[in-house]
């Protein structure tokens, strides 16, 4: 697990329907075991097909920015290539990784195929941690929690950058409790499978 | 910054871990974030590096080979940057270098907060505090000429162009018009058919790190900030790294001090405190950082204020309040005292006249030139409580030792004692008075275990911890409560921040102040 690749990620998006809504900023930053490589981080802007107005109030993301944005399209290849081989870790990632398929799909490329990836969700890690140190897991755990618990600064600001920077240093901490516990990826996998989260 | 960011990894480095071995040339500047590295001469342990401060920076800039080698002494996180990036900040900026340099000469160590300012503040800090002019705008239908004749009023290289509403549509720059001169455009033609656009907004309540990925993602200069779309200024791209560098500006500000010739020019200086702390607050520095800074500059400018003036035998002046403990207040307050032989008398007015006129704003001043004993007994005990912090400034320094060996003894007397009591004894307590109360009670306490020396209150809390005179945990707790209120305190007047203390603080606030009661109670000799 110490050298095993991961890229951590974050989309902000235009809400939470994974078939109507859009992705409309991503933000992927590459980690090493407990290396952080923030200087390879990706971070974009996404051009929606059509623009939804509830969301600047949420992302403070304007037409205008979107604008000139590239589309999701013309960043696949990047995305994917970032992604690619990588364990893909965020907090309720699944929802992200849907996205991610559901866009690819769009593009009608049968890229969406590619997109059945490892994900490690740092919600359920930490439900393992928890277990592990005798306490009762709650499916109640929420981002700030964990910035508390791990003595992060900042707070979840609706970025995407700045969301998967928190997520990397969370996961950074989580997987340094893992090593020590002597826990693998396989039992992780094995965990989910038993649907203990 | 993006430089810098550029090139960074975090790494967690587990307890025992090589960062580097020696005789290595690293090519990184290695940055402590959390946890505790070890330096080795062999195995023999040579050096620490904690929390915010650098490992072996001299090393990896001078590019030697490395003495020692490090080891991480518990589980620590390393930011790590690449080295050639530093050194092309350094190359670029010489206030950073200069910065930098401070840095490695280990004085500034443990003021040093590089990772806050680019991490969590950047995120947290609004748009809206880097703007530090009103807009230079014109309406679109506004003459080429008319435009240009308002860029050269102003002294700008871009104006914002806006529609009746005043909602920005286009900005005119300095290429746009090269571009128009070349292309012949009469000087009567709107501005609108020259303008660049879109212009690129932001709103004011964004936060920094967001503008910054605006002029990162669009490669430009100039940033329009709006509320509800009406344009309420601009930011270019140094008001941002001016901003982020606010404490760089503060070593800028003490050398212009020392060297400034003559009052104006000192007078300008320091009506610029006031603001640099607002800066540094609104940056999230803490309490005793920015009283550091400002105890510093502080001092410089009485300094070189007063250097007009020949120490003379037989007059003092001491600094006494908050600002004479190392403290401040806003907007900063300087209380003087002045000791003296009755002959000065007649010369005390050009002191204080000369105080006042370099730009800092003096408070109360008192004046002694009795026997100490005498004056401390004539003074209220307010007062009194303000001169314990005394602290020499200027003049005669055997005079001032005179006057303090007065006022050694003054907190074991009982008539002071029991005036000190009655600060304790209300059992209700006010929010408004705690900082009065934490750091009077802490003052007196002081005296009253043989440490007559003026200290910021943190650190007297921190002398009573080492010497077992208070408990770990209170002193902690209690340090923590103070400096608390003090930020809040801070921001609230600087308008940085503009709630208040969430109450789950607050209360656990009260009740370290009811075991701080009860321990200065337990002192007073009726727990």
């Amino acid at each position: 697990m110490e050298s095993t690749e991961f890229a951590v990620l974050d989309l902000e998006t235009t809400g939470l329907d994974v078939k109507m809504d859009e992705i409309i900023s991503i933000a992927i930053i590459p980690m090493t075991g407990l290396q952080i490589h923030f200087g390879k981080s990706f971070y974009s802007l996404i051009k929606p097909k059509k623009f939804h107005e509830r969301t600047i109030k949420i992302h403070g993301i304007c037409r205008g920015d979107l604008d000139q944005a590239p589309t999701f399209e013309m960043i696949f290849e990047k995305i994917f290539g970032m992604l690619n081989n990588r364990i893909i870790v965020g907090f309720n990632v699944i929802f992200d990784i849907a996205f991610l398929k559901e866009s690819a799909k769009k593009l009608q490329k049968n890229h969406h195929k590619k997109f059945e990836l490892k994900y490690l969700d740092i919600k359920e890690i930490e439900g393992l941690i928890l277990l592990r140190a005798g306490i009762p897991v709650t499916p109640f755990i929420d981002f700030s929690d964990l910035l508390h618990k791990y003595q992060i600064e900042g707070t979840s600001r609706h970025n995407a950058l700045s969301d998967a920077y928190i997520a990397a240093r969370i996961f950074q901490k989580q997987l340094n409790a893992l090593l020590e516990f002597k826990i693998t990826l396989d039992d992780l996998e094995m965990m989910r499978r038993m649907q203990i989260f | 910054m993006s430089e810098l960011l550029s090139g960074m990894d975090v790494v967690l480095y587990k307890k025992g871990k090589a960062i580097f071995e020696s005789n290595e040339r690293i090519k990184k500047f290695y940055f402590v974030r959390e946890g505790k590295v070890g330096l080795f001469d062999d195995s023999d342990l040579v050096g620490t590096a904690e929390k915010d401060e650098i490992i072996e920076a001299s090393t990896s800039l001078s590019k030697i080979t490395t003495e020692h080698s490090a080891r991480a002494l518990e589980d620590s996180i390393i930011f790590e940057f690449d080295i050639t990036r530093v050194e092309k900040i350094l190359q670029k900026n010489l206030l950073f270098k200069e910065f930098i340099e401070k840095l490695i000469s280990g004085k500034l160590l443990s003021l040093l907060k590089l990772a806050d300012m680019s991490e969590s503040s950047i995120y947290e800090k609004r748009v809206s505090i880097v703007i530090n002019k009103s807009p230079v705008f014109c309406f679109k239908d506004q003459t080429l000429r008319e435009t240009i004749e308002l860029m050269n009023r102003n002294d700008v290289g871009s104006v914002i162009v806006v529609d009746p509403e005043v909602r920005p549509i286009g900005i005119l720059t300095h290429s746009d018009i090269l571009r128009s001169i070349e292309k012949e455009t009469p000087l009567t033609t709107s501005v609108e058919r020259v303008m660049s656009r879109p212009v690129i907004t932001i709103e004011s309540e964004e936060s920094i790190m967001d503008a910054y990925l605006k002029f990162l993602s669009h490669g430009i200069n100039h940033l329009a900030v709006v509320d509800n779309e009406k344009l309420v200024g601009v930011i270019s791209i140094k008001d941002l790294i001016y901003n982020l560098e606010s404490r760089s500006h503060f070593f800028k500000i003490s050398k212009d001090i020392i060297r400034s010739k003559d009052l104006e020019e000192l007078k300008n200086l320091s009506i610029r405190i006031n603001s640099l702390i607002k800066n540094a607050s609104a940056y999230g520095f803490s309490y005793p950082s920015i009283s550091y800074l400002v105890t510093t500059i502080v001092d410089a400018v009485l300094r070189k204020a007063l250097s007009r003036f020949e120490p003379c035998s037989g007059m003092a002046i001491v600094l006494t309040g908050d600002y004479g403990k190392r403290e401040f207040d806003i907007p900063l307050t300087i209380d003087l005292l002045i000791i003296g032989d009755e002959k000065f008398k007649g010369t005390i007015s050009n002191y204080i006249e000369i105080l006042s006129n370099s730009g800092l704003q003096i408070g109360n001043v008192q004046l002694c030139f009795d026997d100490p004993c005498k004056f401390l007994n004539s003074l209220p005990f307010s007062k009194l409580l303000e001169i314990l912090d005394a602290r020499f400034i200027f003049g005669d320094r055997i005079m001032y030792i005179k006057f303090k060996n007065a006022l050694k003894d003054l907190p074991k007397q009982n008539t002071f004692l029991a005036k000190v009591k009655t600060l304790f004894g209300d059992s209700t307590i006010e929010y408004r008075g705690i900082v009065q109360l934490i750091s009077n009670g802490i003052k007196v306490a002081g005296y009253i275990y043989g440490d007559p020396v003026s200290r910021p209150t943190w650190e007297r809390l921190k002398v009573f911890e080492s010497r077992g005179i208070m408990k770990k945990e209170l002193a902690e707790d209690l340090t923590e409560a103070y400096l608390t209120l003090r930020t809040v305190e801070l921001s609230i007047k600087t308008d940085t921040k503009k709630e208040l203390l969430d109450r789950i603080i607050y209360k656990k606030i009260i009740k370290v102040v009811m075991e701080y009661k009860l321990w200065m109670k337990d002192l007073l000799g009726w727990g």
